[in-house]
């Protein structure tokens, strides 16, 4: 398999497809399928239209991110990957418009099942009425064989809530798109890095992403706004470097975590589902920490894999923004252990297994890395 | 870069997490408190229970062996006409009067007697004195007749002292107590039958 990733900053939508389309020519006489990042700041109608009319093909999913990774960068555009398979390789999608329709989770397990033998990527948006968190919950359930090591993902980001996917000439906005690469070897591991510390709380009341009470009855968000205190400024993003630390749920890859979004009078917001009944800590990580699991995940995938034809990276927002002006460390560090292209996206959220590959997760502040080269 | 954010969110988390310590540390104390009283109080009246009381004894008449001139009053108390209150007006008019001489046995003794419900209306005092406490005892129960006039009832008691009615004090701990408890309570029933003796 032959795949490079390529990006451009330019302003204009046009001009940076054109610009990436250009790179491509200079290395590819063809190809198989495009995957594009997108930055949420370019006209999100238009983006369809114009790749296209760029690059000629339907072979293609985009979606959109803050910022994107080509290789060791992060790059404010668009970045895209560009695959060609030299074997056997196959790529297929599939996709559903609303994850609120009744029956999206079976359809969705349905497809999962009967292509188990492949690896998937699904990248999803924030949902609608159903959160997407919620619903990776209930296709977990109906996902019917074991071991479940072959589904990964993210949400896609975007500015104010608002995200899309681009597949088929259609963009979606509650749903997702999965992108199923048929004959690969491929690995994946997650790194987290952030430490429980304090005493245990229990969640009283909790309904979605929004968690209400703790303990005897305390108001959370009270809670939350004693963190806040003396903080000239608040902004909600100085939270995400103490999120929430769920600790009976053991079978998770690595801990999960939930990220604050949102601070209310009654209640709190997370990026993902909390339960009544769950037990958290609060816990806090460095830049450092981060680092060193990033290290740590690499290091596992290149020892499970060998080498690899592209590495895949979807890290958490909130992580990239603990890491603070060490960013560009992730996917340096991953880029020189796994010697590969690698391309990824800022997430709202990460899907990845548990950690005896029995169920579907979805994480928050991880990084996940997918490792994968043609039979 | 946020260095003062991190220092401040981190100063505000311990905060937290120290202000969640001490009231995890407040309710773990009060469950102990709770479970020990729970473990040695008697539901109903609040008095110590008879498992309390043989272990306060135990300890006690250990110490007791070892001082000299110094004893110990073990009064077995057992109410008089308590059964006609329950038969008459059922066992929660019962219950309440328990309570009530339950408060009137610790208020009318010291704050530091012990006093145990021993069974369903049968009560004992540990009463550490040099001087026997007869007159406490009767000034008790005349508190008690004149509070539950209505229902007749009244007590009796008997005493046993430590060591004046123990042979041997070397004996096992619990068979000294044993035999305490004997005596005080053979000293009851004596009082008991003579005082129906003479209402009768």
């Amino acid at each position: 398999m032959k795949i490079k990733v390529f990006q451009s900053q330019k302003e204009v939508l046009l001009y940076a497809l054109e610009d990436i389309k250009n790179q491509i020519d200079k290395n590819f006489n063809s190809y198989d399928f495009l995957m594009f990042a997108i930055s949420p700041k370019y006209p999100y109608h238009d983006i369809n239209y114009y790749i296209k009319k760029v690059f000629n093909t339907e072979k293609y999913i985009g979606f959109h991110t803050i910022d994107s990774f080509v290789n060791d960068e992060i790059v404010n555009g668009i970045s895209t990957a560009v695959i060609k398979f030299e074997r056997k390789g196959k790529i297929e999608t599939f996709y559903l418009e609303d994850i609120d329709e009744d029956d999206a989770a079976v359809k969705t397990a349905n497809y999962l099942n009967s292509n188990q033998d492949k690896v998937h990527i699904i990248i999803g948006g924030l949902g609608n009425r159903k959160k997407f968190g919620t619903f990776i919950e209930e296709l977990s359930q109906l996902i019917n064989y074991q071991p479940v090591n072959n589904i990964i993902g993210g949400l896609s980001s975007g500015y104010k809530g608002v995200t899309f996917q681009f597949v088929d000439s259609k963009i979606i906005k509650s749903g997702f798109v999965i992108t199923t690469f048929s004959n690969v070897d491929f690995t994946i591991d997650i790194a987290l890095g952030f430490k429980p510390y304090g005493i245990t709380y229990k969640v009283k009341k909790a309904e979605g992403y929004k968690l209400y009470l703790v303990d005897d009855n305390r108001n959370f968000s009270y809670l939350t706004q004693s963190f806040m205190k003396s903080l000239d400024n608040f902004d909600t993003r100085y939270l995400w470097y103490i999120p929430i630390y769920i600790i009976d749920d053991e079978e998770g890859y690595v801990a999960t975590l939930r990220t604050f979004k949102n601070i209310e009078k009654d209640y709190v917001e997370f990026f993902g589902p909390i339960k009544e009944g769950q037990h958290f800590k609060l816990s806090f990580a460095t830049a450092e920490e981060l680092l060193k699991e990033n290290l740590k995940t690499a290091e596992k995938v290149r020892e499970n894999i060998g080498y690899s034809d592209i590495v895949f990276d979807f890290s958490c927002i909130a992580r990239q923004y603990v890491l603070e002006d060490r960013q560009k460390e992730e996917v340096e560090i991953y880029t020189s252990i796994l010697n590969s292209y690698l391309f990824g996206f800022f997430t709202f959220g990460e899907i990845g297994p548990d950690k005896k590959f029995r169920k579907l997760k979805f994480y928050n502040e991880t990084s996940l890395l997918l490792a994968m080269r043609e039979k | 870069m946020r260095e003062e954010i991190k220092i401040k969110l981190l100063q505000n988390l311990l905060e937290e997490v120290t202000k969640k310590y001490d009231y995890f540390l407040y309710l773990k104390e009060e469950k102990l408190k709770n479970t020990y009283l729970m473990a040695v109080k008697d539901d109903l009246t609040g008095l110590y229970n008879r498992h309390y009381l043989e272990e306060y004894l135990t300890t006690l008449i250990e110490k007791l062996r070892r001082v000299k001139n110094y004893k110990l009053f073990l009064i077995f108390i057992d109410l008089d006409n308590f059964k006609p209150i329950n038969d008459i007006y059922g066992h929660s008019k019962g219950d309440d009067i328990l309570k009530k001489v339950a408060k009137i046995l610790t208020e009318n003794f010291r704050k530091y007697d012990i006093i145990a419900r021993y069974g369903g209306d049968e009560f004992i005092v540990l009463f550490e004195a040099n001087k026997n406490p007869i007159e406490k005892i009767n000034n008790v129960r005349n508190k008690i007749e004149e509070n539950f006039k209505k229902f007749n009832l009244s007590f009796s008691y008997g005493v046993s002292i430590f060591p004046d009615d123990i042979q041997d004090i070397n004996i096992q701990t619990q068979e000294l107590i044993e035999t305490l408890i004997e005596i005080a309570d053979k000293r009851m029933y004596e009082e008991k039958k003579k005082r129906k003796g003479i209402k009768n």
